[in-house]
């Protein structure tokens, strides 16, 4: 804070004596927080470290020392979940503040080392025999297990993650476009569930206040991956992509009455984003039925997107305009 | 020189300033209202996500606009094609300030993807397929860069102008001779530096408040090209592409002993001057280029297998990490292991799960070679068919 500005402030009235003090005060009590990079550095060494053990689990397979790798992981893994089970605030439904940000990963080493362990034992020793769908189930739920137990968005995002792969998506955000088979009409259906699902989750992990604060989470990945689904169903079903449009109003319709719920202009800016790409297609599909040899339907085809697009501006802005007015958003 | 209204500019750092000390309990709410009512500010700045959404937006109808004209004139488009960009890029600037003047936006995502796209038009017919020489480019590129940080306070402006300040000076140096083709990245060295000491001293004038978070990119950018042009790896490749170096693998270079030493030595300088005198910019760029001097040294020298590697600078750096906050959990010499109260933000928490998600991977083995379980994705129950 800058002192000058507050004398300034002072000098104008329009700050108390008192106020100044403390102003005065915290600026002289100021800390530099080294909070961010010492989270930015042991989310390297938490990286590194889950990913070497991996590949030295790998390499190892079929040697002698694949059993000492094992039992280092497995030692790794319990070591650190002792660790946080001594370190953590009592259970409850409401939001747990964490100890600090070694905890958080020391938490998450422990889960990604458990993990590994796994599947090592399933790959190895074939523990659950020919149940390759258990073998993902049990992995999944002891980190959403872990989620709730010890209060951790990052374990309860990889969780997720699990879970999708468990159905056979991925939905990573870096990797959710160009590494799912789009046109497997199995894989759409699949993703309308698994975002429902989530979306349901997250809805009633707000509700009943059932650790409230994961329902954002829940829901921001549950409404992802029902729009890029609901998108992917119309590209895919050719002719019967006005259905698959109308669905998506639905999940717009829905996400448009979010941010009221929840008071933040994210979810606005998503459905506009969203239902700007459905519409374009739904008018490119229809333009593509007007058949004549010249452009002119691509003539019309750009000018409909920058109307669009202006439209939308000229509306995202409004709404903005509107909130701010009424509530404080 | 300034196209937003520079009371208003100064009226909204103040708001900031009351906002940040109501946040810290230092001042009431009443307090900051009045303070709000007495320095109003009459831009449109609108909420961080709908700026994303509107940057998105403009930029589709700057695209599909360049398109439509494009498919207009595509008959005269084999000889015209530079002054069209030409034309689309003033035409730009153009809207952005008609916003500025009559709708008085102000970082509200339009102005800056029209800034950002004009700016690109304008510079796109010079960069490409031209006979103009790579240091007149980058002079060009400078100019513009600067004239719109100047008028718009843009900061990725800001950082243009020092990267094509910088490319200038080095394209037009080293073809000068052998003795310049030696020298070049030691005279990149001290220009990055001269601008560095430069920004920082005119970020700290009170005339050119305004341009403060300019300044702090200037800075930042010049501290990056200092270090590349010092950094071995750059400064080999660069010789054996551009200044006629050839080198065979294991062969050093000329001064290699000294860019050596700077790839190593300039971050842990920066980290060692950032912590002596709380200088965050200098801190933070210093940690990230001491990653880029492991990566540079593990390129050039085997030192173990890649497991080894990753587990040990695993282990160090979570070592590290835990000796930091068991050194800091009492704030000491100015800093603490606490997050600072009035920057946490609930989105901090969401982005940082999902980076912990995309980063790990769902599926336990990434080795493609093996087919773990049989399953067709590759991973512990990760198929394609849902039974």
């Amino acid at each position: 804070m800058n002192l000058h500005t507050f004398h300034k402030l002072h000098a104008a009235g329009l700050i108390s004596d008192t106020s100044l003090e403390k102003v005065k005060a915290a600026e002289s009590r100021r800390l530099l927080s080294l909070h961010w990079e010492l989270k930015v550095l042991l989310y390297l060494g938490v990286l590194l470290l889950s990913g070497g053990l991996g590949v030295l689990v790998y390499e190892n397979i079929d040697t002698i020392g694949h059993q000492a790798v094992l039992a280092i992981i497995a030692l790794i893994s319990a070591a650190c979940f002792w660790y946080c089970r001594r370190k953590k605030s009592p259970f409850s439904w409401q939001k747990v503040a964490t100890p600090d940000a070694l905890f958080d990963y020391l938490l998450l080493l422990a889960c990604l080392t458990m993990v590994t362990f796994i599947a090592y034992l399933q790959y190895q020793y074939a523990v659950f025999g020919d149940h390759l769908k258990l073998a993902g189930f049990v992995p999944m739920a002891i980190l959403f297990f872990c989620a709730y137990y010890f209060d951790h968005l990052g374990v309860l995002s990889l969780a997720i993650t699990n879970l999708a792969a468990w159905m056979g998506i991925v939905i990573m955000p870096t990797q959710v476009l160009w590494r799912n088979d789009f046109s497997s009409a199995t894989l759409i259906y699949t993703g309308m569930l698994l975002g429902g699902m989530l979306v349901t989750a997250g809805e009633i992990s707000a509700r009943k206040k059932w650790k409230a604060h994961f329902s954002f989470t829940y829901v921001n990945i549950g409404l992802h991956v029902l729009f890029i689904a609901c998108l992917a169903g119309m590209f895919h079903f050719e002719h019967r992509y006005l259905a698959w449009f109308l669905v998506l109003l639905a999940i717009a319709y829905y996400c448009y009455r979010l941010t009221f719920r929840r008071r933040s202009f994210y979810f606005v800016v998503i459905m506009a984003l969203y239902a700007y790409i459905g519409l374009g297609y739904v008018v490119v599909r229809l333009l593509e039925k007007i058949y004549t040899n010249d452009l002119g339907p691509t003539y019309l085809g750009l000018l409909y997107f920058i109307a669009s697009a202006i439209a939308m501006i000229m509306g995202l802005i409004r709404f903005n305009k509107k909130m701010k007015s009424h509530d404080r958003l | 020189m300034i196209a937003y209204n520079p009371a208003w500019l100064d009226n909204a750092a103040l708001q900031q300033e009351a906002a940040e000390a109501h946040r810290l309990h230092c001042i009431t709410a009443g307090e900051q209202q009045r303070i709000a009512a007495a320095y109003p500010v009459g831009f449109y700045t609108p909420n961080a996500y709908i700026r994303i959404g509107l940057f998105l937006l403009t930029l589709i109808i700057v695209l599909f606009s360049l398109g439509l004209l494009m498919l207009v004139l595509r008959d005269a488009l084999e000889d015209a094609w530079r002054g069209m960009l030409l034309f689309s890029g003033l035409t730009a600037l153009g809207a952005l300030e008609l916003f500025i003047r009559d709708k008085k936006h102000y970082r509200s995502g339009v102005d800056d993807a029209l800034l950002w796209s004009g700016a690109a038009l304008m510079l796109f017919p010079f960069w490409v397929d031209t006979a103009l020489p790579l240091w007149a480019c980058c002079a060009l590129a400078c100019l513009v860069a600067l004239a719109a940080m100047l008028r718009y306070t843009d900061r990725l402006m800001a950082a243009l102008a020092v990267a094509a300040l910088l490319g200038c000076l080095f394209f037009g140096y080293y073809p000068l001779g052998a003795f310049a083709r030696s020298t070049a990245p030691f005279l990149v060295m001290i220009g990055s530096l001269a601008i560095y000491l430069l920004a920082a001293k005119w970020g700290r004038a009170g005339r050119w408040r305004h341009y403060a978070h300019c300044s702090t990119m200037m800075e930042i950018t010049a501290l990056l090209v200092l270090y590349a042009a010092g950094n071995y790896f750059v400064v080999r490749e660069t010789g054996n592409a551009l200044l006629g170096l050839r080198l065979l693998p294991g062969q050093d270079m000329p001064a290699g002993g000294f860019f050596r030493a700077s790839t190593i030595l300039l971050p842990l300088l920066y980290i060692a001057l950032g912590i002596r005198n709380k200088h965050v910019i200098l801190l933070r760029t210093g940690l990230v280029l001491l990653a880029a001097a492991v990566l540079t040294i593990e390129h050039y020298y085997d030192i173990a297998s890649l497991e080894a590697e990753m587990i040990i600078g695993g282990l160090a750096l979570i070592a590290i990490a835990w000796a930091l906050i068991h050194y800091l959990k009492e704030p000491r010499r100015g800093f603490t292991c606490r997050e600072e109260i009035s920057a946490s933000r609930p989105e901090a928490a969401q982005a940082e799960s999902l980076v912990i998600a995309d980063t790990f991977p769902s599926e336990p083995s990434p080795d493609p070679r093996l087919k773990f379980g049989g399953g067709a994705g590759g991973g512990g129950g990760a198929e394609g068919s849902w039974e």
